[in-house]
């Protein structure tokens, strides 16, 4: 079957929706090419890629579930998981959908009902180390008709899209280090990107390609310059060694530029600098490489010399628009810094900061990027107060860019903790942290959805959560933001004012990105919560 | 041990932080140091809390001593009579607000085991001056917290906090009714982190009369 049906039902979307959906292209059922994913703006009906496009907008070309008629959306199904902690976001393609179920099964569901048509388990060792988070995954990748999952235990693992069949497997790194993997891989041609955790555990970060087709290993980046490279002497001595930079969220890719973006994540030890004097590159940095060769183009470092953990570990969205008059191609991050960040992604040029939530640690960003770093803000044996939190103004969840409304929306959350430093040697899988955290959590803490005009960082509206959240928000061409909030309340907001148009109570935490797919022309919003995937839709 | 293994989740001093704090009297899910064991070895299921296989039976056993001392629990000699604190209590309508087994109504903590969970100095602090200690869930939410809830007729419902979300509102009053609200549908919401519903006892109860009631109740165990 061929894929020409999808042109004429969003032909019938376009006359009856008030932002005209565009006629995608033809590709054949059930395979995902590179060039479909590279397409997926287009496609209404499928989500190809963790972030819904290449350019991680997490923006739904569907306006089925609008403004008007989003107050009538119902439970479609529910499916239910394993034990453990959701935090994937679904892929779907031409009626299947898959996802991740706690610590590293892969499960295909019937989009239509929710019931399994396959599911596969790898084995895993009852002591896996998972040092510095939960046992989540956050997904898979497809390739042609294969699906891609890493795991727990550091391994990657090719399946047929289809069966569940293990086609092949490679082991990207060893678990008894605190290596491990959380995140889902990104396809880019005819390669698999996986990211690494581990960045408590003192590895040396990097980020990996592997053969589509093959696993075998294309190329590795590694986040911590090594001996005689170039940035190497941002570390004293051999702290580089231990200097951690993991890569435990997804990346963004411009196919135009040929050029992957990824967030590196904090050094180690997170809280005691005195080990690892200088910048400590590339940490806390976004790096754009070539995808099929895995060398820099460029970096930018948010935070040099972080000290409280505020990894780069963010999903950074690819913008096209004018900056100050002029047409830039744009990569534009809220860090968990607090700092909403415009670069120019060609070169790495930077073109602004703006603070999107409560900070206490920085003046500013000067000129060139570096942040003006205020006195008394460093961990310290009695504890220092600072805003935000370890966990930052936002973190591995997804912010949303609508090409509707040209905002940028992001979950925040806007806490303060006690940083503390404490001495720490290096011991192989062992926590590396050189000190803790407190946090005021509670009602001293407050969540909110923000909507940033992309191109300056000005908020245009805030919508307040109960507590600071853990889950991502998605942006359709209905006009609406999709959120979830930790008590369990999933929700849609007008995109233009952030008032609140529906809520759902699932029963369970929300700690996930949602997605939209379609079914002829009934367009579905997906959801983990607490141990299920939700999934609704309105009666057309 | 605990900076390394502990401090990022439950805070360098106890005090949680993404998880639960551990400065507390009672910890529910490790009563005993054979469950206090099992989840430090095998991490509980559902939530955040990781397995920690590498560290040895002695460590473990370290480690929990030294979070039992993180509460402030502190040792303090009971010098009044349990016996008259029990009739104390039912004198002074304690039972019209706590529950302790078969007796009582649930509007304040239930105070079975209450000497498990807390100190002396606590408990004193708890009759003469309530509403000064808070009690924080495990998610760092004021247990027990008064809201004011003004309705769209203007009247106004006093009452405890029971759960809250980002639209609703759950809560009971003094007289042990429930309510529920959306939050869009109530005119106002105070909440008041320093009040209490249960009025002070210091110029009710002598201070002798009020350590034979903390008698009783730390002797509930």
């Amino acid at each position: 079957m061929k894929y020409t049906m999808i042109l004429s039902l969003v032909l019938i979307f376009a006359c009856s929706s008030p932002v005209p959906t565009e006629s995608p292209a033809v590709f054949e059922t059930g395979k995902v090419p590179y060039e479909r994913i590279v397409e997926a703006n287009q496609d209404s009906l499928n989500w190809l890629t963790y972030s819904g496009n290449y350019q991680s907008h997490r923006y739904a070309p569907f306006a089925a579930i609008n403004r008007q008629n989003v107050s009538t959306l119902k439970v479609a199904w529910v499916y239910q998981t394993s034990p453990g902690l959701l935090e994937v976001t679904p892929i779907v393609v031409d009626g299947l959908m898959y996802i991740t179920e706690p610590p590293s099964t892969v499960t295909a569901l019937d989009v239509g009902t929710g019931r399994k048509v396959w599911t596969w388990s790898p084995e895993m060792p009852s002591n896996v180390k998972t040092l510095g988070f939960p046992p989540a995954n956050r997904g898979v990748a497809i390739l042609n008709q294969t699906v891609y999952v890493g795991t727990l235990d550091a391994q990657l693992f090719a399946l047929d899209a289809k069966s569940g069949a293990v086609r092949w497997s490679t082991r990207v790194a060893d678990n008894r280090t605190g290596h491990a993997i959380t995140t889902a891989p990104i396809v880019v041609k005819d390669k698999v990107i996986i990211g690494i955790s581990g960045g408590e555990a003192g590895i040396r970060g990097f980020l990996d390609a592997y053969d589509s087709e093959t696993g075998e290993q294309a190329w590795r980046f590694w986040t911590i310059p090594g001996e005689g490279e170039p940035g190497v002497g941002t570390w004293e001595g051999d702290s580089w060694k231990t200097g951690a930079g993991a890569t435990w969220v997804p990346g963004s890719y411009d196919p135009e530029l040929d050029l992957l973006y990824w967030g590196v994540g904090n050094p180690g030890p997170d809280w005691n600098g005195d080990y690892r004097k200088g910048d400590n590159l590339y940490t806390c940095s976004v790096v754009a490489l070539s995808p099929s060769t895995g060398k820099m183009k460029w970096y930018f470092q948010f935070t040099p010399h972080d000290l409280h953990d505020w990894d780069a570990n963010q999903t950074s969205i690819l913008i096209d628009g004018k900056f100050e008059g002029e047409k830039r191609k744009m990569l534009v991050t809220a860090n968990r810094n607090a700092f909403y960040y415009l670069l120019d992604r060609e070169t790495g040029e930077y073109l602004r900061a703006v603070p999107y939530a409560k900070q206490t640690w920085a003046k500013g960003i000067d000129k060139n990027g570096r942040p003006e770093v205020l006195p008394d803000t460093e961990p310290t044996e009695e504890g220092t107060l600072v805003f935000p939190s370890l966990q930052g103004a936002t973190n591995w969840f997804s912010p949303s860019y609508s090409r509707q409304t040209e905002y940028f929306y992001v979950a925040t959350r806007e806490m303060g903790s006690y940083y503390f430093k404490s001495k720490v040697e290096y011991e192989p899988g062992e926590f590396f942290l050189g000190g803790g955290e407190q946090a005021l959590q509670g009602d001293e803490a407050k969540g909110h959805i923000k909507a940033l005009e992309a191109t300056t960082g000005e908020i245009k509206w805030s919508f307040d959560l109960h507590s600071p959240p853990w889950a991502g928000v998605m942006s359709t061409a209905g006009g609406l933001v999709f959120a979830g909030t930790n008590e369990g309340n999933f929700i849609a907001l007008d995109a233009f004012t952030g008032e609140a148009l529906w809520d759902f109570q699932t029963g369970g935490a929300i700690r996930a990105n949602p997605i939209s797919y379609g079914i002829g022309n009934r367009q579905y919003i997906a959801i983990a919560a607490g141990n299920a995937i939700y999934v609704f839709t309105t009666e057309n | 041990m605990y900076a390394q293994h502990c401090s990022r989740c439950h805070g360098m001093k106890g005090g949680g932080g993404e998880g639960p704090a551990l400065n507390r009297y009672y910890l529910p899910r490790a009563s005993n140091d054979t469950a206090f064991a099992n989840i430090i070895m095998n991490g509980i299921a559902g939530t955040s809390m990781p397995a920690t296989w590498a560290l040895s039976d002695k460590q473990i056993a370290q480690l929990i001593h030294f979070v039992r001392g993180l509460s402030e629990n502190e040792e303090e000699e009971i010098t009044g009579d349990p016996v008259n604190g029990l009739v104390l209590m039912e004198k002074s309508g304690c039972f019209s607000c706590h529950v302790i087994g078969a007796k009582g109504v649930s509007i304040g903590p239930d105070l079975a085991s209450i000497g498990l969970r807390r100190g002396s100095a606590y408990l004193r602090e708890a009759i003469n001056n309530p509403g000064k200690q808070k009690i924080l869930d495990e998610n760092g939410f004021i247990s027990y917290l008064v809201v004011d809830a003004t309705l769209q007729s203007g009247k106004t419902i006093t009452g405890v906090r029971i759960n809250e979300d980002t639209f609703t509102l759950q809560m009971k009053d003094a007289e042990n009714h429930f309510y529920s609200f959306r939050k869009s549908e109530v005119r106002d919401i105070l909440r008041r982190k320093e009040a209490s519903l249960m009025p002070s006892f210091s110029d009710i109860l002598s201070a002798e009369e009020t350590e034979d009631i903390i008698a009783y109740l730390m002797n509930l165990k």
